[in-house]
């Protein structure tokens, strides 16, 4: 493949051994900012963590920058709601970055309810030489004064202060499950389970509903929304995906209300393979425009595709990630892990896709040469600088040394959560409340 | 070869020793149900003395598992190729997970080639009871399987059941967990409906043409039902209907389970019809159980229980009124006189069951 990925550092949160992992640490949402300069990360206990790439350092100039903490805040609290008597979660289901505009740096971060808008800035100089005040900020006598001064700014130790300034409430009735900001910058939606809401990111009190698949007899329910996202370039088209495996792209300009889809992508059933858990493995988790904005990758529970957005009948490429946990389908119904979402994700140039597994195995596939890699984020394997080394998961056959007996499996450790630099060969995985990051040692460039 | 005659009207199984009581719902609380420890039972008596329940069956299933593995690998678009060589050092061992029923840290290990069906019927395998089984083995090999494949089925459906009760806990339920889950529910209802164990035709039903089968991955693996021409279970792998069954037409069952999964979605809605939820799948099995209360005494033995005990729990917690179920089961009464009696009285044979199922 070309990509040799090494850590760059010792795993950021230092986590307990799993049987005593506090469940408030478990990270559930990565993202990177436009440039990859920051690294958010979002935890089950509201808590928005971000990282920040040093700048490379003369000294050493083949030594990349690494990711080191640069804010950490509660985005979110418990709260209850008292007209159902439930709890809504704190947990950070989606964290997307704006594009900067200026000095500071916006986030949009949702829990299952309620969506907050960030702004992170930095302050390094503060003014000093007052002349009404002291320096501890105490009222001077005026008698005291005997001449004026203009404040001099002076550098003070970075600190970096983020401060909530918008909140999206009351718009949902379901969870919240995607967030997506609209390429022109000014307005985003959110989707729950039956409905998608569009905002403006500077009216906090009102939001338009765009697709409703709510039936009118919630008896007839048999679908719902699973991930949605805005085109990269063309602010009016957006898809969503359904818990049976379609994708609907949608055109803004059609309709107010974008119930009848644009264009409806879905693959035929493979007859062969039917059964009871065939609707359930189809469900769609994550969908992702390509950077180029010509394709969508999505993820279901045993593949990644790719489709082309000119061609509704099938996708152009199929990607098997964990195959062999096919016939373990009615167990893996048994305890729940069927239903696990996992995340997709495009490299800068689009050649490569990565998405995460179990037993702390990711997985990339590269587009272009049709190899693809099987990879472990765990302790052993992220000492500073040591190379990842490929794995193998054995199916029955011949065995070799090495490879891990799909009943050794971990199914406790699942990936989640990744998600790749929009510019370089750097990716950031959740394994549970241990975050990685992995760079290419070899080719630090996209190519 | 169609299916031998006299399956309909086999005796329906004694009191079964797999639901969930409401004193151990509330145990299995506590522990929430995905991080609950598994660990296999003993595995199940040998079903007579068919070589289906053999070494032999375990090694064909898995062999035709890996066929079928490979087969589907290659009908996808792009070939996987292999992954570079690697020289891995095996660090600590990781915890274990076998087919059904492991997670986390144990010391057992299992053969690779441990049968599928043996692990995947550890746990809500209905036993039927020695002397029906002797009788059973005179009959043909396919008998067995039909009868293992409608366990398995009726296993997924309790289950199914199951989880959808469970879901409501303190935290709103996941939306798109419990839609999966009902529709799940519903494939097995028409898939039971068509095959006559859960016989309700309705007049219109004629028009329609008959559901494709959806066959469980499992019972896809069972090489012996191809090889062995035995009779071929209700719609294995390639879809066609066979014999009698596709006399069957597929029914009301499709409109029925509809009706029903009332509120269970309505989080906006007031909360007592939650509740209606258990009450109305119960209105489903009532009105199929007049077609056929032979039938239903099979499905509802398996169901009842649950949703009374489990409503007892879920009543507690949520503290709202909710005596639809109980209605509803009563209503169910007269058809089913065991499982009834058996809801009301003795926990303490569940209690003991569910123990091994769920702290175990």
């Amino acid at each position: 493949m070309g990509l040799s990925f090494f850590s760059k550092n010792l795993p950021i949160q230092e986590g307990q051994p799993w049987a005593l992992t506090t469940p408030a640490d478990i990270i559930s949402t990565v993202e990177f900012n436009h440039t990859g300069e920051l690294l958010a990360t979002g935890d089950k206990g509201g808590r928005v963590v971000i990282f920040q790439r040093e700048p490379e350092s003369k000294n050493a100039p083949h030594s990349q920058g690494e990711y080191d903490v640069y804010s950490t805040f509660q985005s979110h609290e418990p709260e209850f709601d008292y007209l159902k008597s439930l709890e809504i979660e704190e947990k950070i289901n989606k964290i997307k970055w704006l594009p900067q505009q200026n000095a500071a740096h916006s986030l949009l971060s949702t829990n299952d309810k309620t969506i907050k808008l960030w702004k992170i800035t930095e302050r390094d100089k503060r003014p000093e030489g007052y002349n009404l005040k002291d320096e501890e900020g105490k009222l001077k006598d005026l008698s005291t004064v005997t001449s004026l001064q203009v404040p001099v700014l002076k550098p003070m130790d970075l600190m970096v202060e983020v401060s909530p300034r918008r909140i999206f409430a009351n718009g949902h009735t379901y969870h919240i499950n995607s967030i997506s900001v609209n390429s022109d910058c000014e307005t985003y939606m959110s989707a729950d389970d039956l409905r998608i809401n569009l905002w403006h990111l500077a009216i906090t009190d009102r939001s338009f509903n765009i697709v409703d698949i709510k039936p009118a007899n919630m008896e007839d329910l048999t679908e719902v929304i699973t991930a949605s996202e805005f085109h990269p370039h063309h602010c009016n088209l957006f898809v969503y995906s359904s818990s049976k495996g379609s994708l609907r792209l949608c055109d803004m300009r059609a309709a107010a209300l974008c119930d009848k889809h644009s264009k409806l992508f879905e693959e035929p059933e493979d007859p062969s393979n039917r059964s009871f858990f065939s609707e359930i493995i189809s469900s769609v988790s994550d969908v992702k425009f390509s950077h180029s904005g010509r394709y969508m990758l999505t993820r279901d529970y045993l593949t990644v595709k790719v489709w082309d957005l000119n061609m509704e009948a099938r996708p152009i490429e199929t990607y098997q990630v964990h195959d062999y946990l096919r016939s373990k389908l009615c167990s893996l119904y048994e305890n729940d892990c069927i239903f696990d979402k996992f995340e997709c994700a495009w490299n800068g140039s689009d050649s490569v896709i990565m998405t995460g597994a179990y037993n702390n195995f990711f997985r990339m596939f590269d587009r272009n040469t049709k190899r693809d890699v099987t990879l472990e984020a765990s302790r052993e394997s992220s000492k500073p600088r040591a190379v990842l080394k490929p794995r193998r998961v054995c199916v029955g056959g011949k065995r070799r040394r090495d490879d891990i007996s799909v009943d050794s499996l971990d199914f406790t450790k699942k990936i989640l959560h990744t998600a790749w630099h929009p510019a370089e060969n750097i990716i950031a995985i959740a394994a549970t409340n241990n975050l990685y990051i992995f760079q290419d040692k070899v080719n630090s460039d996209m190519h | 070869m169609p299916r031998p005659r006299g399956f309909e009207q086999e005796a329906p199984p004694p009191a079964r020793e797999w639901p969930i009581s409401g004193r151990s719902a509330r145990r299995a609380q506590r522990r929430p149900f995905v991080d609950a420890e598994w660990r296999s039972l003993a595995p199940p008596r040998a079903v007579g003395r068919s070589s289906l329940s053999g070494g032999k069956l375990a090694a064909a299933a898995v062999a035709v598992a890996e066929q079928r593995t490979r087969r589907a690998a290659s009908r996808v678009r792009i070939v996987v190729t292999k992954a570079p060589t690697a020289c891995w050092n095996r660090g600590s061992p990781l915890p274990r997970f076998s087919c059904g029923l492991r997670v986390g840290r144990t010391g057992r290990r299992d053969p690779d080639n441990r049968s599928l069906k043996d692990t995947m019927f550890a746990r809500g395998l209905k036993r039927k009871c020695v002397g029906h089984e002797e009788d059973v083995e005179g009959a043909l090999a396919g008998l067995k399987t039909v009868s293992s494949y409608s366990l398995q089925r009726q296993s997924l459906l309790d289950m199914s059941l199951v989880k959808l009760q469970l879901c409501h806990m303190l935290v709103e339920p996941n939306l798109c967990r419990s839609v999966l889950i009902a529709n799940t529910v519903r494939q097995i209802q028409e898939e039971m409906t068509q095959d006559g164990t859960w016989r309700a035709v309705a007049p219109q039903a004629a028009e329609r043409a008959p559901l494709d089968r959806l066959v469980s991955t499992e019972i896809l693996c069972r090489a012996a039902w191809g090889q062995e021409g035995a009779h071929p279970a209700p719609g294995l792998g390639d879809g066609h209907t066979q014999g009698p069954v596709s006399d069957l037409c597929p029914v009301t069952s499709a409109q029925a389970p509809r009706h029903p999964q009332s509120s269970a979605w309505e989080m906006d809605g007031p909360r007592e019809n939650r509740g209606s939820f258990h009450k109305s799948l119960d209105q489903i099995f009532e009105t199929l159980e007049t077609k056929n209360p032979s039938c239903m005494e099979e499905l509802f033995s398996d169901v009842d229980s649950p949703y009374y005990d489990l409503d007892t729990v879920l009543t507690g917690m949520m503290g709202g009124a909710r005596s639809g179920p109980c209605e509803g089961l009563e209503g169910l009464a007269p058809a089913t006189p065991a499982p009834s009696s058996s809801c009301k009285s003795d926990l303490g044979e569940l209690d003991h069951v569910v123990e091994i199922l769920v702290e175990t």
